[in-house]
C-alpha cells in the first residue's frame, strides 16, 4: 500500500538526528516490546511480513508521530484487537492502571524453553531463502524495468522505483516473496535481485549524476527493459532469427514452425540459455525475447 | 515539494466522508480565518503560490491531522513567526488570554475601502492568464511524457504524474508559473494545457482499462513524447523520403538533400504551409520523424508541425 510508511523521496520531515553510540534500546521498555513482538504476545503466530503489514496500517499521523518501537507497540495492540484478544477499552484501563500504580507486580510466565528456541533465532536468524525449481529469469547485466505495482496490500517495490529502468547486478536466490506471504497467501518464494537505479532516472535531471541505488527486489517486480532490447537489435537485424536457429535443440525448433516465433522461445526447455562464451552475445538475444513472452504467463500464477 | 500534501495515490487515510449540504464554513471562526487570509494578517502581501507553498511546509503530521481552515490558520502563523511580525510564545500567550476569558472583546480595525476591494476580487477571481510572445509547444492531440521533476520547492505537478505518457487535450493561453512565483522569482508566464493520462499509465495493469486523469500542466512540466513519434515512423522506412518531397515547399527541397531527412523537416521554414487533406496521412507521418528530432528545437517543431495540419 502506498502508505506515509512508504516515506523514500518525500520531503518536509525535517532534519535527521544522527545519535553517535546509539544503544539497542533507549528505554528497557522498548526491549520488553521487542521481547513481545518475537514470543507472539498471544496473537495466533503471523510472518514477519505480515507484521510489516501491520506496522503500515496505522493510523499515518499515529505511524508519523511515534518512534521505532511505539509503532511495534502500536501494531501489538492493532493484532490483539483485530484478532478479538483484547479491546481497546481493556487496552486503555490496563495502561491506567499501570500509570496510576507503577509498582504494580507484572504478571510472569516462565517458559524456558520457547525462551531458548527464540534466543536461539535470534542468532542464527530465520532465512527467507528457498529453494524453487523455475529457472531466474534474469542475470547480472541484464537491463529492466521494474513494474507500476501500487497493490492495496504489503510490497517491497517503493512508490519511487516504480517504472523506472536499472540494471540486475547480482541474483540472490530464491527468496519468500513478502507480497503474498504479508497476507496469508503463501511463501511463494521467488527469485531476488539486487537492482541498480540511477539517481537521475529515479529524480530527474537535477539529481546527481554518478549515483544511483541498490533495491533488492524480487522478479515479479521487474520486466525485462524492451526499449533497451529494440535498440539493440535494430542495429543487428539478422541477429533474431539465426538466434532461434541457433540456441534452441531439436524438439523447439520444431515446435517453432508450427507456433510464432515467440510463443515457442516463452517456453523454452531449461537447455538452450546457457550457452559457451562463443555465443554468449546471440544468446542473450534469445533470452531476451524469451522474457518479453513471459510476461503474461507468470504474471498469473505470483499474484494473488 | 514531495511532502505529506501531495497524497494523490496515497492509501491509508481511511473513508472519505461525504457531506451532504457541506456549508461554505462549519464554524464562524473558519470565516475568520478566510478574512484573515485574504487580508494578509499584517503580513506583506504574497500570492496565491506563496501561501501554497506555505501550507506544503506545515510539520507533516500537523498537515494530515488538521482540517481544511485549520491548515490556513497554521500557515498564517507559521508566516506571522517567519516574518518576525509574532513569535511563537506571543500567539501561544493570546490564545491563553482568550482561552480563560472567552467573552473578552476582539480589537477591531474598520477599514471599509479594503474590505470592498477584497469583496469584488472574491466576486470577478483574480486571473492568472497573461499574453506571452513565446508560442505554444504543444496543441490538442500531441503526444507528451510528463517531466521527472522533484523540486524542494513549490510545484503543480504532482509526484503521481510524472514521468508518465499522454495526450494534450486543450490549450489555455499562458499562465503565471507557480513554481517560480511561489518563491518570489517572478510571474514568468508558461502555456498551460490540460493533458489526459490514461489510469493504467498511472497506476498500472491493475487499474480500470478505460478511466483517464485530466490535469492540468505547464509547458516545462512536459516533453515532446519521442518515443511514440519514433514508434510510428519505422512502420514505412520508405516513406519518409516522399513526405519531404511532396510537403516540403522548393526552398526546403533544395536544403534536403544536404542535411538529412530529419534535420530538414525541422528546420521547415514557415511556409510549408496547410496541406490540402489527401496528403494529411504523410504530413503525420513526417510530422512524426520530425518530432523524434526535436531534443534540442522541439518548441520550434511544434510551431511547424501545426502549421502543416
Amino acid at each position: 500500500m502506498n502508505g506515509v510508511h512508504d516515506i523514500g523521496g518525500m520531503d518536509g520531515f525535517g532534519l535527521i538526528h544522527r545519535e553517535s553510540d546509539e544503544p539497542v534500546f533507549h528505554e528497557p521498555w522498548e526491549s520488553r516490546v521487542f521481547a513481545m513482538f518475537l514470543t507472539g504476545a498471544g496473537l495466533p503466530r503471523t510472518r514477519f511480513d505480515g507484521d510489516r503489514h501491520r506496522l503500515e496500517r496505522l493510523e499515518p499521523a499515529g505511524y508519523l508521530t511515534s518512534s521505532y518501537y511505539e509503532r511495534w507497540l502500536a501494531a501489538l495492540e492493532s493484532g490483539l484487537i483485530e484478532m478479538g484478544t483484547l479491546n481497546q477499552d481493556e487496552i486503555d484501563a490496563e495502561v491506567q492502571k499501570f500509570a496510576a500504580q507503577p509498582d504494580l507486580p507484572i504478571q510472569r510466565r516462565e517458559e524456558p524453553a520457547r525462551a531458548y528456541r527464540l534466543a536461539n533465532t535470534m542468532r542464527t536468524g530465520r532465512p527467507a531463502i528457498r529453494k524453487i525449481r523455475q529457472k531466474p529469469r534474469f542475470a547480472a547485466g541484464d537491463k529492466i524495468v521494474t513494474r507500476n505495482l501500487n497493490p492495496h496490500g504489503h510490497t517491497r517495490l517503493p512508490r519511487y522505483a516504480r517504472g523506472k529502468h536499472g540494471v540486475v547486478v547480482a541474483h540472490h536466490g530464491a527468496h519468500v516473496f513478502p507480497d503474498s506471504n504479508a497476507h496469508g497467501l503463501g511463501e511463494n518464494p521467488q527469485h531476488l535481485y539486487t537492482v541498480r537505479i540511477a539517481i537521475r532516472e529515479l529524480w530527474g535531471d537535477s539529481a546527481e549524476a554518478n549515483e544511483s541505488v541498490l533495491i533488492d527486489l524480487w522478479e515479479s517486480y521487474l520486466d525485462r527493459d524492451k526499449a533497451a532490447a529494440t535498440s539493440r537489435a535494430r542495429k543487428n537485424p539478422g541477429a533474431r532469427k539465426k538466434v532461434v536457429a541457433k540456441t534452441l535443440p531439436r524438439a523447439a525448433k520444431i515446435e517453432a514452425r508450427a507456433a510464432s516465433a515467440k510463443r515457442s522461445i516463452a517456453q523454452p526447455p531449461p537447455s538452450p540459455t546457457r550457452t559457451s562464451a562463443g555465443v554468449a552475445g546471440r544468446a542473450k538475444t534469445g533470452r531476451m525475447r524469451a522474457g518479453r513472452g513471459a510476461a503474461g504467463g507468470r504474471r498469473g500464477s505470483v499474484e494473488p | 515539494m514531495n511532502s505529506v500534501h501531495d497524497i494523490g495515490g496515497m492509501d491509508g487515510f481511511g473513508p472519505i466522508h461525504r457531506e451532504t449540504g457541506e456549508p461554505v464554513f462549519h464554524e464562524p471562526w473558519e470565516s475568520r480565518v478566510f478574512g484573515m487570509s485574504m487580508l494578509g494578517a499584517g503580513l506583506a502581501p504574497i500570492p496565491l503560490d506563496a501561501r501554497r507553498h506555505q501550507s506544503e511546509r506545515l510539520n507533516p503530521v500537523q498537515y494530515i491531522s488538521s482540517t481544511y481552515y485549520e491548515r490556513w490558520l497554521a500557515r498564517i502563523d507559521a508566516a506571522l513567526v517567519d516574518a518576525g511580525t509574532l513569535t511563537r510564545d506571543e500567539i501561544d500567550k493570546r490564545m491563553q488570554v482568550f482561552a480563560a476569558q472567552p467573552d473578552l472583546p476582539i480589537p477591531r480595525r474598520e477599514d471599509p475601502s479594503r474590505a470592498g476591494g477584497i469583496g469584488s476580487i472574491l466576486r470577478t477571481g483574480r486571473s492568472a492568464a497573461r499574453k506571452i510572445r513565446q508560442k505554444p509547444s504543444f496543441a490538442a492531440g500531441d503526444k507528451v511524457v510528463t517531466r521527472n521533476l522533484n523540486p524542494h520547492g513549490h510545484t503543480r505537478l504532482p509526484r503521481y504524474a510524472r514521468g508518465k505518457h499522454g495526450v494534450i487535450v486543450a490549450h489555455h493561453g499562458a499562465h503565471v508559473f507557480p513554481d517560480s512565483n511561489a518563491h518570489g522569482l517572478g510571474e514568468n508566464p508558461q502555456h498551460l494545457y490540460t493533458v489526459r493520462i490514461a489510469m493504467r499509465e498511472l497506476w498500472g495493469d491493475s487499474a480500470e482499462a478505460n478511466e483517464s486523469v485530466l490535469i492540468d500542466l505547464w509547458e516545462s512540466y512536459l516533453h515532446r513524447d519521442r518515443a511514440a513519434a519514433a514508434s510510428r515512423a519505422p512502420k514505412n522506412p520508405g516513406a519518409r523520403k516522399k513526405v519531404v518531397a511532396k510537403t516540403l515547399p522548393r526552398a526546403a527541397k533544395v536544403n534536403a538533400p544536404a542535411a538529412s531527412a530529419r534535420r530538414s523537416l525541422a528546420g521547415q521554414p514557415p511556409s510549408a504551409a496547410p496541406n490540402p487533406a489527401g496528403a494529411a496521412g504523410k504530413v503525420k507521418r513526417g510530422n512524426a520523424s520530425a518530432a523524434r528530432g526535436s531534443g534540442r528545437s522541439g518548441r520550434d517543431l511544434g510551431k511547424t508541425i501545426r502549421r502543416s495540419r
